[in-house]
């Protein structure tokens, strides 16, 4: 005899979970290779702090310092300013001279003895780039075997991350591409992930119904100095349609 | 969208899992089917991050099991078998042909009320981690 199906219980939804593990990293450094401008300096520099806001730090090498080692001034940063002594000033003064320096650090070191001269090692600010924040991972988790809806979605991190106006994390909810939920941590959207507590991003209603073969995945955004998010879990409930 | 009227509502159980990296036989249970009820699997699929290509030699036949061995459905990874699994692409596994199989009764005995994923390994093979999706309704 077939197997028949149950009608006594009406519960036509369904629950997926899914435990993410822990994500690290950090944004990419905005960098310059100060060669292109200049050509005794030949140092590579990037900017401290990763992520797109290190494209704003400008640098400029200017002639006519009396000082042997040359001076370093980052008053007006992110406009920074290096004034060297033409034909004494070295590229090892340059590079001791930043290494207090609040906003950018040897990336690559240079020739420590070339020695800097009046225009061809002077420039005028000259921007780093090539600094990103990072998307570090998209889980798929689950992939709809008939016509579903997304009712629900709930999301919990034991740990907990906090607001913040800079360093955050952006989680997209996606059905295929299309996000439909999301919660970032940036100062003014959905705030801090709290610790331990069950959160329930806003679904767009219009996006949340699955055709066969729709899959559904995490996507998280990681942004400048935020290292890590700790692993949490997810939980979606869905309904048959 | 709205729901299909014509339509029983069903008792649905979904069973997920999210494995470790696997380089050895692996068996683990899943779900326990409860007692007085019957869940069939009707749908089981796998997701790989990494991927697995086919080998001959060496490959894991990943099989959603009860008891000790009865199939419900399976994905082989050997050469002539279902293959290859792409990176970060779901994949059906092969549900097994008796339907009765894919049934599993609660307070079944020897662990029959139990639904278990066993990754059989052959060869050398190591399996990155993946997750497995097990979709069932519960029946007469």
């Amino acid at each position: 005899m077939p197997f028949v199906r149950r009608k006594r219980n009406v519960q036509d939804h369904v629950q997926v979970t899914f435990d993410h593990a822990i994500l690290t990293g950090t944004g990419v450094r905005s960098f310059l290779d100060l060669e292109t401008p200049g050509t005794n300096i030949d140092t590579v520099v990037e900017a401290i702090v990763p992520g797109e806001d290190g494209d704003d730090l400008a640098i400029t090498f200017a002639d006519g310092s009396d000082v042997d080692e040359g001076e370093w001034d980052e008053s007006s940063a992110p406009e920074l300013t290096f004034t060297f002594k033409d034909g004494v000033t070295t590229v090892a003064d340059f590079e001791a001279a930043i290494a207090a320096s609040e906003w950018i650090q040897v990336a690559t070191a240079g020739t420590a003895l070339n020695v800097l001269a009046t225009t061809d090692d002077e420039f005028s600010s000259e921007n780093l780039a090539s600094g990103a924040e990072v998307v570090t991972r998209t889980d798929k988790f689950f992939k709809a075997t008939r016509k579903m809806a997304v009712k629900r979605i709930q999301y919990i991190n034991p740990t907990g991350v906090a607001a913040d106006a800079d360093d955050y994390v952006e989680l997209s909810f996606l059905k295929n591409a299309v996000e439909i939920a999301a919660w970032s941590t940036k100062t003014g959207e959905e705030g801090a992930l709290t610790a331990n507590t069950i959160l329930e991003p806003t679904i767009d209603g219009l996006l949340a119904g699955l055709a066969v073969d729709d899959v559904l995945a995490v996507k998280f955004l990681e942004v400048a100095e935020l290292t890590d998010v700790p692993a949490g879990r997810l939980t979606v409930e869905l309904v048959y349609l | 969208m709205t729901l299909r009227k014509n339509n029983v509502l069903q008792e649905r159980e979904i069973i997920t899992y999210d494995h470790a990296q696997l380089t050895a036989d692996a068996t683990v249970i899943l779900f326990k089917v409860p007692s007085g009820k019957k869940l069939r699997i009707e749908k089981a699929t796998y997701i790989n991050p990494t991927g697995l290509v086919a080998h001959a030699a060496n490959f894991f036949n990943i099989k959603i099991i009860k008891a000790t061995s009865t199939l419900i459905a399976n994905w082989s990874t050997e050469t002539g078998e279902e293959g290859t699994i792409a990176a970060d692409t779901f994949v059906d596994l092969v549900l097994g042909a008796t339907d009765a199989d894919q049934v599993v009764v609660g307070g079944a005995a020897s662990g029959a009320d139990l639904v278990k994923v066993l990754f059989d390994e052959d060869g050398t093979a190591t399996l990155p981690a993946g997750r497995i999706v097990i979709e069932g309704r519960y029946v007469h």
